[in-house]
Formats: structure tokens, C-alpha cells, sequence
């Protein structure tokens, strides 16, 4: 909406100065034709062409009754010819001589705001200039021939342009208004379209933590009982897979429960982002070398980043462990630093067909190629979290047979 | 150790009262925080289990008892460990988050005893922790968590940062809190080490 009011205003605008240069062109094109002065005779065919458009053939050597102020072409132009124009017209005109050590003649002058040596000098900076264009903002000139002479002729347009600077004005100024009064209305629209989106993530939050404590005890005793009874009847093949589904269960209660904890735990402090990174890769180079796994680290040094770290050692950690997990044959690490921003990449070789896949930071998500690796799918979502509570984006992309981890901060 | 199970929920000291048992336990069961006042008063205990929210008393009152008579005391609690929790006034021996495995109650009560009977305290520079008081500086409470890490950190032992990350916090908390030089920090290629600000 401001994009397209903005473009209107532009344009009527051009539209304005475009008219206001054309009119002052037609001016000084009068002149031209007069020999550089309004008094002057114009050419006889001129004169004809002047009657027939006009109807009234008026010219200085006629004597003729002084014709009333009139509109030529409507209201978008006035008439140059009227005696009104006429009289009212600032200018002068110059006629340039061939050779510089020459001085150049005035032809006409009726200005009063510039000297006549000024007029003079004026007329001479603009001897290479083009045909006709503005000089000193306000005035028009045009160069033209005038048999066999070069004549420079410079109007004084800045009552004529008072209208279109007035829009100019009222444009910016209205314009600046506008977008004053629109970005509360945006905020308070922009809140009201997210309000549903929040009030459901919130409610999910909460269903999440009601389940999440609704297990809690029952875990608890089953856990207790479960290890009770393989004391006592012995360890058998019911009490083992008890025992490993209960655990499961019991890391996936605490997984969850642990995705708030950064929320919770300490303030944001300055982490030594590249130190942290290259030393947590360093130390997991063994594991990766154990998978068969070819590891690749591009991390910029000296970046730092205001984060709760033990948040940010968890994420880092999160993606390495996801990159040891999922890989094919090779996975790799970057660190950059873009302007004021910091990007965070990690990748790896994927089975998963080209596209977005930024459903991976969902709670509980597990792609095509993980069902079988026993995640629970909450990863990702505690880095989505944490790199978010620094006002930062993650995203994910397959592309070419690798999956890009992004984590913009 | 002769333990008392605190616990509203009946199924909880049903089916730790048979367990701890195999491990050479004794146990009692009370629901509620008269029945607790009643046990102190009238028992003596090694240490206690005690439900975050017992009915009938306020729980600051219970862990007040204990605290006098000297026992201590593990708090079950549906809250995530966190070092607001761990920071608090009224602070318990140790904290279990629901739901945790029967091996690590076990291992719990094991180190709070051999805490209890620790005399030695545990030294780095400035910060002193005295395991059978349970205290830093013999005036803040210290919980069997933070001991462990401390004592891990004086060995230069590595710490598990998702079980003993909550307790870098608030052990950091309470030196800064006493105004102590002595803090923990994570050193690249060292993991967390103790050292003097």
C-alpha cells in the first residue's frame, strides 16, 4: 500500500516538472523565433501558424487591441504569446562571440536579479552545455543559432515552479505522515494476524508440559518396580524390554523437559563462539573417524556472540550429534561471519530429495531418512529455540544431496 | 540407612519401599506433612524423600524441620532442576527431578551418606565446602549436587554438562553471591575447570 502511494507520488511529481520544463521550453523557443527578445518581429510563417492556432495573429507591429489574459491548450498550459506573458517574463538573452578573446554582446536584458555581467558570464559557462536544460535550479535556458550567431537565451522560472515544488512538498511531507500514522496501525494489525499463531504455540507448549508432568510419577514407579522385579524373579526377556522401553520413555520426558532449560539457566553472556566451535569439533573428530566419516571445518576466528553458552554448547553439541547420526560418508562445519550477522552451518551427504525441509525443528519431527534411528525428534527444536531466543533464524535445505543446517544469528 | 519416604502419591513408597530394601534400606511411608512433623519428632532418620508438595504443611516448614534435626533431605520435585530452584532459601540436601532411574537414588543416598560422614572439607582458593554441613563458607547451603560437581572440578574430572549443568550455575551464583574469586568456567580443549576470577 505505501509501495504503490509512493510510486503515485513519484510519478505525479515527474509528471509536474516534466509540464513546468516543457512550458519554460516553449518559452524560450518563442524567443528564439523573435531573435532572442519578445521584442523583436517573429518570422512571418511563424506569425501564420500563430494566427491559426490561436485566432488572434497579434504581434508587436501590429497595432492591435490588447488582447485579455487567456488559456492556450486549457488549463494545463498557459500562452506564451499574451501580453501578459510577455510583460511578466524574467530573461535575458546573449549573443556568444566565435572567438574567445571576443566579448560577448548582450541582445536583450530584463532581469533584475543577475547583473549584466553576470548575465554575461553566465551565458558563457553554458556555451558547451546541451541544447536546453536547468541551470541554477531554477532557470531554463536554450542555445540556438540566429543567422550565423550563437544566442543564449536564460529564463527565470522560479515563480512558475512554486506549484510544483508545493506538490513536491506536500508529497514528502504527506508521505512521511502517512508512514508515521501506518506503522502503529501495522504493529497493531501485524499483532492481531499473529495472535492466533502464538496462542497456539502456547497451547501446545502447555499440552506438551501437562503431558510431560502427567508421565512423570508413573515413569518413576515403573522404573522402581520394574528394577525391583528383576531383582527378585531375575532378569528376563519381559523385564529387559520393560526396562529399555521405560527408559526410553523416561530420556524422552527429560528431553522435553530440557528444552525450557535455557530459558531458565543463567543470563546471555559473551560466548567466544569460533573458540567453542573448534574445540567441540576437535574433540568429536574421534567419533566422526570411528563412523567412517569425513569431517570438514571452515570456522572464521575471533567471532563471539552474546548467548547463554551453556545454551550454545548444547546446540553446537545437538548438531554434531545429528551430523554423526545422519550422515552418508561426510559432514562439515562453518562458521562466517556476513556484515553484522553470523552464520552457523552444518551439513552433511543425505539420502532426502532436494527441497525445504525446515519441518525438521519441529517437536517430535523425524525425516524420511531417521525413522529408524530411534530420535525422538527434539534436537533440532531446542537449537530452533535457543538460536531464536537471540532474535536469530535457522533453516534447513536439501540441495544436490546435502542437507544445510542453517543457524543465522 | 533408615529412610523416610514422604510421598502423597501412595503407589511411590509402595514400589521404593520394596526396592530400597534390596539395596538394605530401611523404609516408612507418610502422605502427608503432619505425618512428617510426627516422624521427626518421634524418630530418628539417616535421610528422607520428601514430596515438593506435601499437603497439610508448607513445604519451607518441613525442610526447616529437617534441616534442625540434622537429616537430609532429597526433594522429589516435577520441576526442572535449574539454578533458580537451586538458589533458593530454603534449600533441601539434594534435588531428584521426576522421573529419574531407581540407580540414581540409589547413588544419591549413597554420596549423602558418605557426605555426612565427610569432616574434610573440600577446598579451591577462596571457596570452601564443607560436604557434612552441606554448606559454602559455612553460610550458604550447598546441595549433594554441587558438591560432586565441586569435587569432580578439584580432580580435574570431566563433567557430564546435561546432569551437571544447572549445578555451574547456581554453584556460580552463590560464590558470586559471597563475593568469592573463585569460579567455574568452561576452558576450550579443558571442558570445566575451577578457577580464580
Amino acid at each position: 500500500m505505501l509501495l504503490l502511494l509512493s510510486v503515485l507520488l513519484t510519478v505525479i511529481n515527474v509528471i509536474s516538472f516534466t509540464m513546468a520544463a516543457e512550458d519554460a521550453d516553449m518559452v524560450t523557443q518563442r524567443i528564439a523565433l523573435r531573435h532572442g527578445s519578445f521584442e523583436n518581429k517573429p518570422p512571418a510563417e511563424d506569425i501564420l501558424n500563430n494566427s491559426s492556432s490561436t485566432g488572434t495573429g497579434a504581434s508587436d507591429g501590429q497595432k492591435t487591441e490588447p488582447r485579455p489574459f487567456r488559456i492556450n491548450g486549457g488549463f494545463t498550459r498557459p500562452d506564451p504569446d499574451s501580453e501578459e506573458m510577455r510583460s511578466s517574463m524574467r530573461y535575458f538573452t546573449v549573443a556568444l562571440s566565435d572567438d574567445e578573446h571576443q566579448i560577448s554582446e548582450l541582445v536583450e536584458y530584463r532581469i533584475s536579479a543577475v547583473t549584466e555581467d553576470e548575465a554575461l558570464a553566465w551565458a558563457e559557462s553554458l556555451r558547451n552545455g546541451s541544447e536546453t536544460g536547468w541551470t541554477n535550479v531554477s532557470y531554463r535556458y536554450r542555445i540556438y543559432d540566429d543567422n550565423g550567431r550563437t544566442l543564449v537565451t536564460v529564463i527565470d522560472q522560479s515563480r512558475e515552479l512554486v506549484p510544483s515544488y508545493r506538490i513536491l512538498y506536500i508529497s514528502v511531507f504527506g508521505g512521511l505522515v502517512l508512514i508515521l500514522l501506518s506503522i502503529p496501525m501495522l504493529i497493531f494489525i501485524g499483532k492481531k494476524q499473529f495472535r492466533p499463531l502464538e496462542e497456539a504455540d502456547r497451547k501446545q507448549r502447555q499440552f506438551i508440559a501437562r503431558l510431560e508432568n502427567e508421565f512423570r510419577m508413573p515413569l518413576t514407579i515403573i522404573n522402581a518396580g520394574t528394577e525391583t522385579l528383576e531383582r527378585t524373579i531375575g532378569k528376563n526377556e519381559q523385564t529387559s524390554s520393560i526396562d529399555k522401553q521405560v527408559r526410553r520413555m523416561t530420556g524422552l520426558v527429560r528431553e522435553l523437559g530440557s528444552l525450557a532449560v535455557f530459558e531458565e539457566s543463567g543470563s546471555k553472556t559473551t560466548t567466544e563462539l569460533s573458540e567453542l566451535m573448534t574445540a567441540m569439533l576437535e574433540n568429536s573428530r574421534s567419533s566422526f573417524e570411528e563412523k567412517g566419516l569425513e569431517l570438514s571445518c571452515e570456522i572464521d576466528p575471533g567471532i563471539s556472540v552474546m548467548i547463554n553458552d551453556y545454551a550454545m554448547q548444547r546446540v553446537i553439541k545437538e548438531l554434531i550429534n545429528n551430523a554423526l547420526v545422519y550422515s552418508q560418508s561426510k559432514a562439515g562445519f562453518s562458521l562466517k561471519r556476513h556484515k553484522d550477522r553470523i552464520k552457523l552451518t552444518a551439513y552433511n551427504d543425505t539420502q532426502l530429495p532436494d527441497g525445504s525441509c525446515d519441518e525438521i525443528f519441529d517437536r517430535f519431527t523425524t525425516l524420511e531418512n531417521a525413522r529408524d534411528k530411534g530420535g525422538a525428534g527434539l534436537g533440532l527444536s531446542y537449537v530452533k529455540d535457543v538460536i531464536k531466543s537471540s532474535d536469530g533464524r535457522v533453516s534447513a535445505a536439501v540441495r544436490n544431496g546435502i542437507i544445510r543446517i542453517v543457524c543465522d544469528l | 540407612m533408615k529412610l523416610l519416604l514422604a510421598e502423597q502419591d501412595r503407589d511411590f513408597p509402595a514400589a521404593f519401599s520394596a526396592l530400597l530394601r534390596l539395596h538394605g534400606h530401611q523404609t516408612a511411608a507418610v502422605y502427608d506433612g503432619t505425618q512428617v512433623l510426627t516422624s521427626l519428632a518421634s524418630e530418628k532418620w539417616d535421610a528422607a524423600l520428601l514430596d515438593d508438595s506435601l499437603p497439610r504443611i508448607p513445604h519451607r516448614e518441613l525442610i526447616t524441620a529437617f534441616k534442625s534435626s540434622s537429616v537430609p533431605v532429597i526433594v522429589l520435585t516435577s520441576k526442572r532442576l535449574s539454578a533458580g530452584l537451586l538458589t533458593q532459601e530454603y534449600l533441601a540436601s539434594a534435588y531428584l527431578s521426576l522421573p529419574f532411574l531407581p540407580d540414581e537414588l540409589t547413588g544419591l543416598l549413597s554420596r549423602l551418606s558418605e557426605y555426612r560422614s565427610t569432616k574434610t572439607p573440600l577446598v579451591y582458593e577462596d571457596a570452601v565446602i564443607t560436604p557434612s554441613e552441606f554448606s559454602l563458607s559455612g553460610s550458604i547451603p550447598v546441595t549433594a549436587g554441587e558438591i560432586e560437581l565441586f569435587s569432580l572440578l578439584l580432580e580435574n574430572k570431566t563433567i557430564n554438562e546435561k546432569r551437571m549443568g544447572c549445578y555451574v550455575f547456581s554453584l556460580n551464583a552463590k560464590l558470586a553471591r559471597l563475593n568469592k574469586k573463585t569460579r567455574i568456567r568452561y576452558l576450550i580443549n579443558k571442558g570445566y575447570r575451577l578457577v580464580t576470577i
